[in-house]
């Protein structure tokens, strides 16, 4: 056993060398091979690289995406545009400890944009000694003109049932942008610049306290269509006041929330298309290839078998095989998948339930050609048993063809996911593409524009389809003639 | 021979569907069981809170009440009987075209019947879909042909790069971005829909109709002409490499004779296959790509039957699809045997 093993472990390593140089030969497999490898990067280390490392599993949980603009086209159009959209931005600040007291963050900001953000929030998450005395925190920002306006403060309080003594360690997200208290100072601030003319028409409830902030100390900076920016550097200033030494600042964020955002922008939940998307490519490639190896490996074994045992046996797994092959498999999938509403793994297992006959079709015929060749008489005439011929001689010879026909199934199997997805019968739990396309449908997203909720998705439907078309049609090439051959 | 032929098949095909049939309603029967039970433990409580003796009533009493409703409801619903005996009976009602009343959804006249939501869908799924399949195989077949005269040309390589590129395309996807470009950006195509609204009348009616029908039907030849020229590329070139073209040539034929005297004919029977295979499963690309254009034939009922969960509709549209699919597949299989004598005979092998 372990000597014909041998044999086979060189044979199979030789034959692999043999292969890999046919391949290569092979443009469009190349081609194929290296959009592979990009797609398994992408859908193992890529959602790390977005800011919304989870963004499949929680698509549908809206606190996730509550910070981000809704339906913001992506901060790269403001190449395209005159003018310029402010880009939804995360700053990290840096720490430092002026007095044993006091801590400060500072965040540096270089705006030369159109329009003022739409929010400004904190996030800060802090360690304090002692409950009764919290940090006190206060914001304030210093604009490239030299002014400097404080907007907010607050404690960092404790949660009233927490005990007074202690080590506290808290994270809080202030929104500043739009609280009551930057309202007030911002309109403080801007009624030392504004004309008594503008200050009586406008009705400083409905101005977005930041307009002033980031516009020139002129008349008209509070009114949208007059005010001129201020571009230049800005820099935020976050100082906390706290009660002891050992006190300190562990994390902390600016948001600035804008109206374009970031590689593919948001749609209208909110949420980062371009995470959705790298989020959904694992996805597609487990939907796809596991598929493919489930209806292909059954079509394989079924064709074999029936090719093996011949006589009425065969007959009748061939009927049994025309019988799921004449269904019409979208309408039956759309209908189990209403009823059912199945989880991603069920709609692997039917779609590999109804894909698996052409598969077996082709294997049966190479089969009854293996059946008669003389090795397999000769085992026969040794004694093997029918199984141990199915596995051991019949089943490895049709393997090479079933690599190629895997990588062609994938397509297929990766667009009837994205459709089923499209019609809303997808898994709710994970983020696909075809689930980002029905949500740009059901919203209406063509008619009003939203071209980037749309493209990109089926783009990246198209190129894992094309990825496996590519592998698969230079399989054929090398595989299929070999196959007549023997 | 042939008559048995015939037989044989068309019993197939209808065993074919009273199995598909059966799984379905097996299906459906059980998940429909646990929202029926929900539905009439619903209902129970409705009928508690609306009936002012309930609040004197002691609590056996109650209890009883309860009961008394929910096995009217059961009984009702046919839900005190065994889950076989109601999987049988569904089966037997959509074995005779009995589908049931929809839910929610009605058709254009106002009937609530599955039957006559379904059947006011298909002719519209027809005429989308049979003028397009028709114009992909003439533009497939006669660009297949010119790509397999100058194989290695621009012509040739382009075809084979344009139908690997669409055939990875969900169609569904080129409807959106061709409203998104068309009807959105330059506004000349409307976005979706049948007709306008109101409907014209007379010829204005046709125009409008063919003024709707145009983006969905250059969308389904966009994406599915590729992959046919492809196809038929292959075939006459296969064809071409066989004995007898070459003596054909060798004696003098002219090459037009050659290609569609001898060429054609011969890959013909494979062609015609893959015409109406092509056809038939261009019905799954249908379903979706007319929810995206609100073309209201079948493909759009599923999905306005999916969004309004309207199950009844959605089976029913389940059941004409399959109906049509198995038939259609029966009559051409039928037809192909009276074109090729080897099955008329009787024999496959």
């Amino acid at each position: 056993m372990a000597g014909g093993d041998d044999i086979r472990v060189s044979d199979i390593r030789e034959g692999l060398s043999d292969f890999w140089k046919e391949f290569r030969r092979q443009k469009i497999g190349i081609i194929g091979l290296i959009l592979l490898f990009i797609l398994i990067f992408v859908a193992t280390v890529g959602p790390y690289l977005t800011d919304f490392p989870e963004a499949g599993p929680r698509w549908r949980d809206i606190n996730y995406w509550q910070d981000n603009p809704r339906s913001a086209p992506p901060a790269w159009t403001n190449w395209l545009t005159a003018k310029k959209d402010m880009p939804h931005e995360n700053l990290r600040g840096y720490y430092e400890n002026i007095e044993s007291n006091v801590r400060t963050l500072q965040y540096n900001y270089t705006y030369a944009y159109d329009e003022p953000p739409n929010n400004l929030i904190v996030y800060i998450s802090t360690y304090y000694h002692d409950a009764k005395y919290p940090p006190k925190l206060n914001f304030s920002i210093e604009r490239p003109d030299g002014l400097r306006v404080y907007i907010y403060e607050t404690y960092l309080n404790l949660p009233t049932n927490m005990s007074s003594y202690g080590d506290y360690s808290r994270d809080d997200r202030l929104v500043i942008g739009s609280s009551p208290q930057a309202r007030k100072t911002a309109m403080d601030f801007a009624k030392k610049y504004e004309s008594a003319y503008n200050l009586n028409r406008t009705q400083i409830e409905f101005v977005n306290p930041l307009l002033p902030l980031f516009s020139k100390a002129q008349p008209g900076l509070l009114i949208s269509k007059e005010a001129s920016p201020l571009a230049g550097k800005y820099t935020f200033i976050v100082t906390l006041l706290v009660g002891g030494a050992s006190d300190e600042v562990n994390e902390s964020r600016l948001l600035l929330s804008g109206s374009v955002y970031g590689v593919l922008g948001t749609d209208n939940f909110k949420r980062d298309l371009f995470a959705g998307i790298i989020g959904g490519t694992s996805v597609a490639l487990i939907v796809g290839l596991l598929s493919a190896v489930i209806a292909v490996g059954v079509g394989i074994m079924y064709g074999i078998t029936s090719a093996y045992l011949g006589g009425w046996k065969d007959e009748t797994m061939q009927r049994f095989n025309e019988f799921i092959y004449s269904l019409p498999m979208l309408p039956i999938l759309i209908a189990i998948a209403a009823i059912m509403k199945p989880s991603i793994w069920v709609i692997i297992v039917l779609i590999a339930a109804f894909g698996w006959t052409g598969v077996a079709k082709v294997a049966r015929s190479l089969g009854l050609q293996i059946k008669e060749q003389t090795y397999i008489e000769a085992a026969h005439a040794l004694g093997a048993s029918g199984w141990r011929i199915l596995f051991k001689h019949m089943i490895p010879i049709v393997a090479p063809y079933s690599f190629a026909s895997m990588a062609l199934f994938v397509p297929g199997a990766i667009l009837i996911e994205a459709g089923i997805s499209f019609l809303g019968l997808g898994d709710p739990t994970i983020a696909t593409w075809g689930q980002i396309l029905h949500d740009a449908s059901y919203a209406a997203a063509t008619l009003t524009g939203m071209w980037w909720w749309i493209i990109p998705p089926g783009l990246a439907i198209a190129v894992v389809s094309m990825t496996f078309v590519l592998i698969g049609s230079a399989l054929d090439t090398i595989l299929n003639p070999k196959m007549r051959r023997r | 021979m042939y008559a048995k032929y015939v037989v044989t098949r068309l019993i197939n095909a209808v065993l074919l569907i009273m199995v598909t049939v059966l799984v379905l309603s097996t299906i459906f029967s059980s998940v429909s069981d646990r929202e029926l039970k929900a539905q009439v433990e619903e209902q129970v409580l409705a009928a508690v809170r609306t009936n002012r003796g309930y609040a004197q009533l002691n609590e056996t009493e109650k209890a009883q009440f309860r009961q008394g409703i929910r096995d009217n409801l059961y009984s009702q619903y046919d839900l005190d009987k065994p889950i076989y005996e109601r999987i049988m009976k569904y089966t037997a009602s959509i074995l005779t075209f009995d589908f049931g009343k929809s839910l929610r959804m009605s058709s254009r006249s106002g009937s609530n019947e599955v039957k006559d939501i379904v059947l006011e869908a298909l002719p519209r799924t027809i005429l989308l879909f049979t003028t397009a399949e028709t114009i992909v195989v003439a533009i497939g077949i006669l660009l297949g042909i010119k790509a397999a005269q100058r194989s290695g040309s621009i012509l040739d390589k382009g075809i084979s790069v344009f139908a690997i590129l669409s055939s990875s395309l969900p169609m569904w996807w080129v409807g959106m971005l061709m409203i998104l470009i068309f009807s959105y950006s330059l506004n000349i195509f409307p976005s979706g829909g049948l007709v306008s609204l109101p409907p014209p009348t007379g010829i204005e009616y046709v125009i409008d109709l063919l003024w709707h029908l145009t983006m969905p039907l250059i969308t389904v030849i966009l994406v599915s002409f590729g992959a046919w020229a492809y196809t038929t590329r292959n075939l006459v070139i296969g064809t071409m490499q066989e004995d007898y073209i070459t003596v054909a040539r060798a004696k003098g034929v002219p090459e037009r004779k050659v290609l569609y005297g001898h060429v054609l004919r011969s890959s013909a029977p494979p062609l015609v296959t893959m015409i109406t295979t092509t056809i038939l499963l261009s019905l799954g690309g249908a379903i979706i790509t007319e929810s995206v254009f609100n073309w209201p034939g079948m493909g759009r009922l599923y999905w306005v039957a999916i969004e309004e969960f309207d199950t009844p509709v959605l089976m029913g549209n389940t059941f004409v699809t399959v109906f049509l699919y198995v038939f259609a597949m029966a009559v051409l299989d039928l037809t192909y045997g009276l074109l090729d004598p080897r099955i008329k005979v009787g024999g496959r092998r």
